[in-house]
């Protein structure tokens, strides 16, 4: 019986360490599949481990990069940057939402009742680990539960969309990038008003997808969340179009957008304190800590 | 466990490094640490402590990626298991053989990975590229992983071994 077990043991334990990873791999997937939510307990630990250990990890780089004169002589000028940064984006973001106000107000002034507008604080976060595998876009950021970010909240940069916190641990958050394949954002552009489906294909560029064929959409035109999915604040800059592409087989439109913001030059990055209504409801039926509801304000209706 | 961590300890460089200079590269150029580390602990460390690094390898790299948690630690198990079997039967040994498993490792993982996670999209013709860069890449490396493996862990592993081997064979005569 013993020599039996000797002779087995290590397919054994190759299958259950196998079985073990698929059960992590299944629950994880589902916790994904809801658009994200905080990890459990085991998952959680591990991210928690993670970012301390990405942030030493990635210390060098990040030395050789911002050079030693960042972290000595230049300490005051770079809080003050950074201070100014943050301050820049949240004037942009609004910014950019006082232009949507101006588009709504003329084209749909009758239904300006229903927009719903608001204003979120911003807090400045810092990558500290890049994706190491290429089929995968995401980072890690600096910023967790304790600073309020939670699964579920928009990611920005002073130029646009990031992507979205997918996990969150007490002092690390996981987001995922635009160019994720698992990412897809309801978007519009600007100036027609075009709607459809941004995603991710794992690439440095991102394909929108037009919800009405032969829709108006150029080069050059700026694509923006739409607010539609419920997941990000409408108005956020997504990027621009860069190749409208006329294929007669396909049912939908589709074109190439260049993103608004360098994913590869992510340094640092603003998490949204805002999650969307519809993160929000799935949040509440699993028991979740509500975002900070304090922090959002509807907004007067344009006009009114 | 000295190999162990050492395995681990290697794995963890590599992986800081890809994950330093991806930024600054084009994707696929640089090789995956952690399938590399798969196959260089499939050629130099068998058994259970072969498994338990493996595993330890997988999860670094879960830790490291935006993956589904657990996935990498799966297919790392898979691709240590794949280079034991593969051993006798292509002479793993020998580069000439490596190379292209290591080759065709490389492609099994990113089908996986789109069937288990969605990953890349074979549709796409941007993804085509990518992975035939990144299978050629690590094809390349792995010759070198697996000296290096080899070599760290059979100087961590003899003082181990020697000792065990005394133990073992107390009455019989050493040669």
């Amino acid at each position: 019986m013993r020599e039996l077990f000797e002779r087995l043991r290590v397919p054994l334990l190759l299958v259950l360490l196998a079985t073990l990873s698929l059960v992590v791999v299944a629950s994880d997937r589902r916790v994904m599949a809801s658009g994200a939510q905080e990890r459990g307990f085991l998952p959680g630990v591990l991210i928690e481990i993670a970012a301390p250990v990405q942030k030493v990890l990635s210390l060098p780089a990040e030395l050789a990069r911002s050079g030693w004169g960042r972290y000595v002589a230049l300490q005051g000028v770079r809080g003050e940057n950074e201070r100014l940064t943050s301050r820049v984006a949240a004037l942009e973001e609004e910014n950019l939402q006082y232009r949507e106000a101006l588009v709504e107000s003329g084209r749909l002034q009758r239904i300006s009742e229903m927009r719903i507008d608001f204003e979120a604080p911003m807090r400045p976060a810092q990558v500290v680990g890049q994706d190491v595998s290429p089929w995968f876009r995401s980072v890690l950021v600096d910023r967790g539960g304790t600073d309020g970010v939670r699964s579920g909240m928009p990611v920005v940069t002073e130029t646009g969309v990031v992507g979205l916190i997918t996990a969150s641990s007490p002092h690390a958050g996981r987001t995922m990038l635009l160019l994720d394949a698992q990412s897809a954002v309801d978007a519009l552009v600007q100036r027609s008003r075009a709607r459809g489906i941004v995603r991710g294909d794992g690439t440095d560029r991102l394909s929108f997808e037009l919800f009405v064929r032969g829709d108006d959409v150029q080069v050059g035109d700026i694509v923006i969340t739409s607010g539609f999915g419920g997941v990000y604040p409408k108005g956020l800059r997504i990027g621009e179009i860069l190749e409208v592409q006329a294929d007669g087989e396909r049912l939908l439109q589709r074109a190439l957008i260049r993103p608004a913001v360098d994913f590869g030059r992510l340094e640092q990055v603003f998490v949204m304190l805002w999650r969307g209504p519809t993160l929000d409801l799935l949040y509440e039926g699993a028991g979740d800590t509500p975002a900070p509801q304090a922090d959002l304000k509807p907004a007067e209706a344009p006009g009114s | 466990m000295r190999a162990i961590l050492t395995a681990w300890l290697f794995t963890a460089l590599g992986l800081w490094l890809v994950g330093a200079v991806a930024p600054w590269v084009p994707r696929g150029v640089l090789p995956d640490p952690a399938l590399l580390a798969a196959v260089a602990l499939g050629l130099h460390m068998p058994g259970l402590r072969g498994i338990i690094a493996v595993w330890g390898v997988g999860w670094q790299q879960d830790f490291l990626s935006g993956a589904p948690l657990g996935l990498f630690a799966l297919l790392q198990l898979l691709a240590w298991t794949a280079t034991r079997l593969g051993e006798r039967q292509l002479a793993l040994a020998r580069a000439v053989a490596l190379v292209p498993f290591t080759a065709a490792l490389t492609v099994a993982q990113a089908l996986l990975v789109t069937a288990i996670a969605g990953g890349p999209r074979f549709d796409d013709p941007r993804t085509l590229p990518v992975l035939v860069l990144h299978a050629i890449v690590n094809a390349l490396a792995v010759p070198f992983a697996s000296r290096i493996f080899g070599a760290a862990v059979g100087r961590v592993d003899a003082p181990e071994l020697s000792r065990s081997g005394m133990r073992f064979d107390a009455g019989a005569p050493l040669r």
